[in-house]
């Protein structure tokens, strides 16, 4: 049972972290936005973008936020299953004898840093499989727990194609959200050489801990979704099947393959950590929509068609999203995006509710477009 | 102000709402009932006319609340859905979900969702009466929405029934005749039809329907006198003159009676029973009466043109109708003696004398136009086309009906 405490503590933590997070990690506040509500949801996260974006650094900032022990992976061609897993290896006892015992992988932690996972063999991909969905790993028969907290954030580089193996679908499928880190602006760039002539050193400082994390996750859970909006949500991961009865027409022109059934519940998962982070206490339609990208972008398989006429993935969904919204007879995404945008500077604009405690209100929008990251104080 | 308070007065609003829709589907039952009644009255001439308003406004009210109830009665959730489109993010909609539900997330949510409601109420109050943003967006959303379908359909069927009220009391009044005697006069009217009948006369037949009904005014369909070997086309004539046709050939009358010499026959506006005959003349004999064969004129001699010198296209004019007892003499002229090659210029011959044409073969000969293609056949084609092309209603080109006017034309003497 969620408690007020809970409710404030999610509040302050949140508070926490993002401000911890800002000290190592400029700019980049989708990606980081992104990156932490996929934590809360307890999901996996793939981040893409060219070298030197600072991947790497967030997950490293991370970790040290949420205090938890992180092993950074780097996939290499030649790294093998067991280099992740572990492997049981000969040892002798007091006694002389020999038994096998099992020497634990760098997976064995909470956060795993699987850098440029692109580049290992499908093979070596697909030992972080069950880990990512079970939270187990099995070497010789015997399965062992992983500890919890567990994440992994992947990234990938896009440009690097040679020697490169593709995700398969199942692996892809495992990351809750797929977020494009993009390169910093003219001032944020100013803002990270200036940072890192003074020191290259990471400086945030622990926010939460392990279980904290665990709390927030439960207290998020709590979130109530409303029928129609539960519908909605799962009326968007149907309409990205060619095949469903309720496909969208962009779907039949541009997808061979749609979402699977554990993008709606990511959807729902991310969402409720959304609506509770903008101090909402149930799920809305902008969620929904804000959280579509990250969440189905690396789940549909596009037809010939669509990478022929150069329709990427957040196009499609963006037609989903347009043409489901219709069907429903909601605001588009476009004029909510407008109408919050009118709040600040209209009179007439309602307050936002502040007999809240949550403090934060991020907006997550991966969708290429600009969007302010706004935070209100509670009165 | 209780947030209640505001929710009821956003909820009034959608009950009234509801109520405008219902009252205006009733009305439009009613009406249409109304206009329906009015005009069956206004058929049988039933004079109480105002008894289907009468009807017609019992009908609305019984329908109103029916429709109110299954249609148009907002639902906790409808109501829910149009609050929270004023902005409110699904929080009235996950509200009513969540009732009787006493966790302490679902009472912060009901407190979320009453402050929001009171934030907006108070937005656009403070906005006096210039609400924008957000307050403007659910101002609109929440001012009457109804279906331009409905108030379509209430318009028509209103501008319906005061068309036919009217009717009816012009009818009444005796302004315009009523619908009895309107029937009446339709009923009565029949269509009258008259028979065309196409009769032959000599060696030929009619192409086409010979035997047409045809109503009072319209057209006939397009019929052709077509000769057989050795005989021509002479002209139409009413059938009613056939009997007198040897006092006509006698009399040297026989042209005033002739209709048309155009084979192709075509009679607009038909007002009675017709029947025409097509007189076809026998070639080779050249007895200028058609009716009993016994003209004695003589047939036109050859003509003594010289030959030509040309490249053989020249055809010798016919020869001028005999002038023997037998009137009119119209053999046709014999080949001139002209070699072919030679472009027939030769003079025309003299009446009763034929004149000779520069080519061997004869154009009278009907035969081969080019040693292979029978001419006939060629001339079939011709007006078959021609005829296709009537039927289509296509005009015909001037060449083809030179080609079919020729042909026929040609073989007169």
């Amino acid at each position: 049972m969620v408690t007020e405490k809970d409710v404030t503590q999610f509040s302050e933590q949140c508070k926490e972290i993002f401000a911890q997070i800002e000290r190592d990690v400029i700019g980049q506040k989708e990606v980081v936005e992104g990156t932490i509500i996929a934590m809360i949801a307890g999901g996996n996260v793939l981040l893409e973008g060219v070298p030197g974006v600072g991947k790497t650094r967030l997950v490293r900032s991370l970790g040290r936020v949420f205090n938890l022990p992180f092993s950074r992976i780097q996939f290499t061609p030649d790294l093998m299953p067991a280099d992740v897993t572990g492997t049981n290896i000969v040892v002798k006892d007091e006694k002389g004898n020999s038994t096998f015992q099992f020497q634990p992988g760098p997976v064995f932690s909470n956060i795993i840093l699987a850098d440029e996972i692109n580049r290992a063999t499908p093979k070596t991909q697909s030992a972080l499989l069950e880990a990512m969905q079970e939270h187990t790993v099995t070497v010789m028969g015997v399965s062992r727990k992983l500890n919890e907290p567990f994440f992994v954030l992947a990234t990938q580089n896009p440009i690097e194609q040679d020697g490169t193996y593709p995700l398969p679908e199942a692996q892809m499928d495992r990351f809750m959200f797929k977020l494009i880190v993009k390169n910093p602006s003219l001032d944020e760039l100013m803002d990270i050489v200036n940072m890192t002539q003074k020191t290259m050193a990471e400086v945030a400082n622990a926010a939460c801990d392990g279980e904290g994390l665990l709390q927030m996750r439960t207290t998020a859970n709590a979130i109530p979704v409303a029928e129609p909006v539960m519908r909605y949500a799962m009326t968007l991961c149907s309409a990205t099947h060619p095949d469903s009865e309720c496909a969208s027409e962009a779907a039949k022109k541009y997808v061979r393959l749609g979402a699977s059934p554990r993008a709606g519940q990511a959807l729902i998962s991310a969402a409720k950590v959304r609506a509770l982070l903008s101090g909402r206490f149930n799920v809305s339609y902008n969620d929904l929509h804000e959280l579509a990208y990250p969440v189905l972008r690396h789940r549909l398989k596009l037809n010939f068609e669509a990478i022929a006429q150069r329709v990427s993935a957040d196009d499609i969904i963006k037609m989903i999203i347009d043409e489901t919204s219709k069907k429903y007879d909601i605001a588009s995404p476009v004029k909510a995006t407008a109408t919050a945008s009118e709040q600040p500077t209209s009179e007439a604009a309602p307050e936002p509710v502040t007999n809240t405690n949550i403090e934060v209100n991020v907006t997550v929008n991966t969708d290429g477009k600009e969007k302010k990251f706004k935070r209100r104080k509670a009165k | 102000m209780d947030s209640n308070q505001i929710y009821n007065k956003y909820c009034s609003r959608l009950k009234t709402e509801g109520i405008i829709k219902a009252l205006l589907c009733g009305l439009t039952i009613g009406l249409f009932v109304a206009a329906v009644l009015t005009f069956i009255f206004w058929l049988v001439d039933f004079e109480y006319f105002w008894i289907a308003p009468i009807i017609g406004v019992a009908i609305a009210g019984a329908a109103t609340p029916m429709f109110y109830h299954w249609m148009f009665r907002p639902t906790a959730k409808s109501m829910a859905h149009r609050v929270d489109g004023l902005g409110l993010e699904e929080r009235i909609v996950t509200m009513n979900e969540l009732q009787g539900d006493n966790s302490y997330i679902a009472q912060r949510q009901r407190e979320d969702a009453k402050a929001a409601l009171v934030s907006l109420s108070k937005a656009a109050t403070t906005a006096g009466g210039k609400v924008a943003g957000m307050a403007a967006k659910g101002a609109t959303k929440l001012a009457m929405r109804i279906p331009t379908k409905i108030i379509a359909a209430v318009a028509s069927v209103a501008m319906s029934y005061s068309a036919i009220q009217t009717v009816g009391i012009l009818s009444y009044n005796g302004t315009i005749p009523k619908a009895k005697a309107i029937a009446e006069q339709i009923v009565d009217k029949e269509i009258e039809y008259h028979t065309v009948s196409y009769i032959t006369y000599g060696d030929g037949f009619i192409e086409g329907d010979s035997d047409q009904v045809i109503a009072d005014g319209e057209s006939t369909e397009i019929v052709m006198a077509v000769a057989e070997d050795g005989w021509y086309f002479y002209g139409w004539i009413d059938a009613q003159y056939l009997d007198m046709l040897g006092l006509l050939q006698m009399f040297g009358m026989l042209d005033d009676y002739i209709e048309s010499n155009e084979p192709v026959r075509l009679d607009e506006n038909i007002t009675a029973d017709l029947e025409m005959c097509a007189l076809f003349v026998e070639m080779s004999d050249n007895k200028g009466d058609p009716s009993d064969g016994d003209g004695d004129g003589e047939p036109g001699q050859p003509g003594d043109g010289e030959p030509g010198d040309g490249d053989g296209n020249g055809a010798g004019d016919p020869g001028e109708p005999g002038n023997g007892s037998g009137q009119p003499g119209d053999g046709p002229g014999q080949p001139g003696p002209g070699q072919p090659g030679g472009e027939g210029n030769g003079d025309p011959g003299q009446p009763s004398y034929g004149d000779g044409a520069g080519s061997g073969q004869s154009k009278q000969d009907d035969t081969w136009m080019d040693g292979d293609t029978p001419v006939k056949d060629y001339y079939q084609q011709i007006w078959e086309e021609a005829m296709q092309m009537i039927a289509e209603g296509k005009e015909l080109p001037a060449d083809v009906r030179e080609i079919i006017e020729g042909y026929f034309g040609g073989l007169k003497p």
